[in-house]
């Protein structure tokens, strides 16, 4: 035992988080039917006051607990409090769509806030076993959240698939795990690095599991070639679910690459220098691939999917420079996450509102839509322009910042690329603002019966206000940011 | 006498059996056996290493013990909730062929 280590007092933010998902399902059952909201609205109240106690509780500590399994520092605060934002709005956003849409309603909350318990471990786990269940606590929660509109069998399908692919790729992550595991002896990222860092050390046994353990992981960013089960799941998922699963799973999913290959790879320099030529072909062909397949759909969701594939691919040309910067790149990925989650919510809060009771979800059928709802289709617009990396909102500065740390780590072709692949994206975007603002719909007031309540105004202002205020003055956020480029110094 | 690269054998035997039963199985309930296999090989790799390696070198603890143990009840959730979601998808199409789970194209 070594002392000091296990001050529980700086988990917390994980005990108030479980204690609030038990509180959530215990008010279910007292909830009466039809008073479901109220269910989510506790929820909201316990993830604010959460925001709170982790500010007051971990902020500015860099300590290991638990014989250096978890690390609380300011990296895993920034992402700790990235996930409960997203748990907020999500929550809010599903309100009216839980209502009109899925049975069990209270449930849904219950499950979305043990997924965010699952991502808070995920963050600042330092050892595998801890990252694994944490990953499966977090991935468990999501197949339900996939498969809840029971009754809809497109639902029921992405969440077979959905649970197909991620236990396979548990399975391929563990088998990596268990062949580096027989050659180092423990789980830990730094026992790992060490034995991986001695000089000459080539075992094929300890390489192949490594690749293994990154193709897991992979799998679940959904880098190409592991993307195909994207599109489907977030087709056939709850909108608000896909919401979650495009911001809050993929910034879960990336924070903990994030952390292994700071962890595990970057202290091995020779295996580094080898890896990083991989990932810049896996960043390539996943911007590539994501952007130029999103053209040819002609649902939103599936657009948004190959569209969040495509981010995907960008943020991982940011891990080609680690090592590279002097940790510039780390702030600038962060920031990116914060600008794409802000950015995204415009987007999907808005689709959410126009499809929850009518079954529209081919781009063509947003015709007409500017007329009748214009605060709707002028979130999508500014989301959409934001994601393309249009100036004056956050989607320009956030690719900014990254495409020039990219450029500072050494990689300019690697930037140029994304540059490119961004460009590709404003096509698809612009044929969906089109089909709101310009096109003639094919019936006359096909939107009328849109009915947006308060919790959801919230969340679309919010989204408009932050996606604008960021892009004009992100200082205040880049500051918070900076301390988390301390990892790679 | 038994070396630890006869267990390693066994296990890649078995990963790859299940990793074929991913590939070609039709119904969705083979499919999450296979996945079983591929996490049993999993099992047997990490007991194997910490029973042949045991007080060599960072094999001190008893982590290869503690990770299968915790990998068998994460299976048995996983093939739980997997059940449960192949019953709904039964219900509302009747087959759990997943050459049939096609609705979603362009």
């Amino acid at each position: 035992m070594i002392e000091g280590s296990n001050n529980l007092l700086l988990l917390t933010p994980e005990f108030v988080l479980a204690g609030l998902a038990l509180l959530v399902f215990t008010a279910d059952l007292i909830i009466p039917e039809g008073k479901k909201e109220w269910v989510g609205r506790i929820a909201v109240v316990g993830l604010i006051g959460l925001l709170f106690v982790t500010a007051s509780t971990v902020m500015g500590i860099t300590q290991p607990v638990y014989n250096n399994f978890l690390l609380v520092d300011h990296y895993s605060f920034v992402f700790k409090m990235i996930f409960i934002t997203v748990g907020i709005i999500t929550i809010l956003m599903s309100e009216e769509f839980v209502k009109t849409n899925l049975t069990s309603q209270g449930e849904y909350y219950g499950l979305v806030l043990l997924a965010i318990l699952g991502m808070n471990i995920l963050v600042q786990s330092q050892e595998f076993l801890t990252a694994y269940i944490s990953l499966e606590l977090l991935s468990f929660c999501l197949y339900v959240l996939v498969g809840y509109s029971k009754f809809n069998p497109k639902s029921n399908e992405a969440a077979i698939k959905y649970i197909i692919f991620g236990t396979f790729s548990s399975a391929i992550l563990l088998y990596g795990l268990s062949m580096v595991y027989s050659v180092v002896g423990s789980t830990l990222y730094s026992d790992i690095a060490q034995v991986l860092s001695t000089s000459g050390f080539m075992d094929p046994v300890a390489m192949l599991g490594i690749t293994f353990i990154m193709i897991g992981i992979a799998f679940k960013l959904g880098i190409v070639p592991f993307h195909s089960w994207i599109p489907d799941v977030y087709e056939g998922a709850p909108i608000p679910v896909t919401a979650y699963l495009a911001i809050g799973a993929k910034i879960a999913a990336f924070a903990f690459l994030a952390r292994v290959v700071i962890g595990v790879m970057l202290p091995a320099e020779e295996l580094w220098s080898s890896w990083k030529i991989i990932f810049a072909i896996l960043a390539i062909s996943t911007m590539v691939i994501g952007n130029g397949i999103a053209i040819v759909q002609t649902k939103v969701k599936r657009m948004l999917a190959y569209s969040s594939i495509g981010h995907s691919g960008v943020l991982l040309s940011g891990i080609v420079v680690f090592g590279s910067t002097n940790g510039i790149v780390l702030e600038s990925l962060g920031y990116y996450l914060v600008g794409y989650a802000v950015t995204s919510f415009a987007v999907f809060s808005a689709i959410t509102a126009v499809t929850y009771n009518n079954n529209i979800e081919l781009i063509k059928d947003f015709a007409g839509l500017s007329d009748e709802k214009p605060l709707l289709s002028a979130s999508i617009a500014i989301g959409l322009f934001s994601l393309a990396g249009l100036p004056l909102f956050v989607g320009f500065t956030i690719k900014f910042y990254l495409f020039s740390s990219i450029s500072i780590g050494g990689y300019l072709w690697l930037a140029g690329i994304a540059v490119l692949a961004s460009l590709v994206s404003l096509y698809y975007y612009l044929i969906m603002i089109k089909s709101m603002y310009v096109d003639v719909p094919e019936q006359e007031r096909a939107h009328a019966d849109i009915t947006v309540r308060w919790p959801m105004w919230i969340v679309i202002i919010l989204s408009i206000l932050m996606t604008i205020a960021l892009g004009i003055y992100p200082d205040p956020l880049v500051n918070q940011l900076n301390e988390i480029s301390d990892l790679l110094k | 006498m038994l070396e630890l690269i006869h267990f390693n054998i066994l296990s890649v035997l078995l990963f790859s059996v299940g990793l074929y039963g991913v590939l070609a199985r039709k119904s969705a309930i083979l499919i999450i056996m296979a996945i079983e296999l591929m996490l049993n090989a999993v099992n047997i790799n990490f007991i194997a290493a910490a029973a042949f390696k045991h007080g060599g070198g960072l094999f001190t603890n008893f982590d290869g013990h503690i990770l299968t143990i915790f990998i068998i009840t994460i299976a048995a959730a996983e093939v739980g909730l997997a059940l449960a979601l192949i019953l709904r998808i039964f219900r509302n199409k009747s087959t759990v062929n997943v050459d049939q789970f096609d609705m979603m194209k362009l």
